[in-house]
């Protein structure tokens, strides 16, 4: 086995969160995408829009490499959760579209700088604001994954279709009758443990 | 990659895991019995059964995988388990044994980590053996624990409503219940707007 290469672990898995979000979108009608499904109005454009902040404040700002696109619903005037939906004039294609622009200016950012590159997280505690590259692409690949989650059960409650990602699904191989009966099991369990 | 791997990033790998180990049974903290079992998703997704899932990944991955045996729920992938199994609690499961099961995990898993280097090579404990890396293995663990904490956020917020990135930080928008409420019905009304449906 060859010496392990940290930096392309860490992309790989920061690249596995960002997929299965995306592959979460697919298929969906331009109502589905959007429409929220928890009381606190999650919706899948709207992580998209999300996570695409959130690259440009770790992987831009805090390595001191400005995006060159600005948004008003980044800037500290933003109403509140402006970054957690699309607005009606922006369309999927814009949001998916500055996704795939943010992706691409981040990982010039991890390709180009060592690991131990010093960064600065201005929205961090200070005890914790100084940072290193290494740091930065873990933490985000962990809230891109805690985001996949998200997604990964909007989808579920949408249109009933689920799996870790494409091509690995991840899942047992049953019929929709076998997901009947599973879930009828754990329904009945619950109250026997409850009673 | 010429970089010596310092001690500081394997702690700080150890932090993200633990973060999201944290936010997860902080998730199931006040339900009632009922609650934390309930499948709240057509494939039963329910909280109770994520920590049992995470307690048999974190055996799999920090303890067969570096020849460090720990007893632990069967991944129902893995062996002989029926599907899912793992997934759930039965009835005779209690919840506190579960918690409790989890939580010795994290110190088999913590020994295993402090005592191998990250290029400790591990192999999994099944399908080909695939060889990996403790600093894979913990980058992997990170990632799967965090997307399972990602349904339980969405599982909890739609047993009682409660939502919130960790104990001591909600980190989300500060709003009472009535700007949630007006927040959710603009959305809904933009999302049938962008569908070409009448506001």
């Amino acid at each position: 086995m060859t010496k392990p290469d940290i930096k392309t672990h860490l992309r790989q898995y920061l690249d596995f969160g960002r997929e299965a979000m995306l592959w979460k979108l697919e298929g969906l009608s331009e109502y589905d995408i959007r429409r929220p499904m928890t009381p606190t109005g999650t919706n899948l454009l709207g992580l998209v829009k999300h996570l695409a902040g959130t690259e440009i404040g770790y992987f831009a700002v805090t390595f001191g490499r400005p995006f060159p696109e600005q948004f008003p619903w980044l800037g500290a005037d933003a109403e509140k959760n402006a970054d957690m939906w699309a607005t009606p004039d922006e369309s999927r294609e814009d949001v998916l579209a500055l996704y795939e622009r943010v992706r691409a200016f981040a990982d010039a950012t991890i390709a180009e700088l060592p690991l131990d590159a010093p960064g600065r997280v201005l929205w961090w505690p200070e005890e914790r604001a100084n940072v290193t590259l290494d740091q930065i692409i873990i933490h985000v690949a962990a809230e891109t994954h805690r985001h996949a989650g998200h997604a990964d059960i909007v989808r579920e409650l949408i249109d009933g279709t689920v799996g870790m990602r494409l091509g690995r699904e991840n899942m047992p191989e049953t019929d929709r009758n076998w997901w009947a009966d599973y879930r009828n099991t754990l329904e009945e369990a619950a109250k026997t443990a409850a009673s | 990659m010429t970089r010596v791997i310092a001690f500081d990033a394997k702690a700080d790998l150890l932090l993200h895991l633990q973060d999201a180990r944290d936010a997860l049974v902080w998730k199931l903290d006040g339900l009632p019995e009922y609650d934390v079992r309930r499948p709240m998703t057509p494939t039963g997704t329910n909280l109770l059964g994520l920590v049992k899932h995470l307690t048999g990944a974190e055996a799999a991955y920090f303890g067969a995988a570096f020849g460090r045996p720990v007893e632990g729920p069967a991944l129902w992938f893995a062996g002989d388990a029926e599907p899912n199994a793992d997934l759930w609690a039965t009835a005779d499961e209690t919840r506190e044994r579960i918690l409790d099961d989890y939580r010795a995990m994290w110190r088999h898993s913590d020994a295993t980590i402090a005592e191998l280097e990250l290029d400790a090579v591990g192999r999994v404990p099944w399908g080909n053996r695939q060889e990996l890396t403790l600093h894979r293995v913990l980058v992997h663990m990170i990632g799967e624990t965090h997307r399972h904490v990602g349904h339980a956020d969405i599982v909890r917020e739609l047993v009682d409503g409660s939502a919130g990135q960790r104990a001591d930080g909600a980190n989300t928008a500060e709003g009472d219940a009535a700007w949630w409420a007006r927040y959710r019905d603009r959305l809904e009304r933009v999302a049938r707007e962008a569908s070409g449906e009448a506001g």
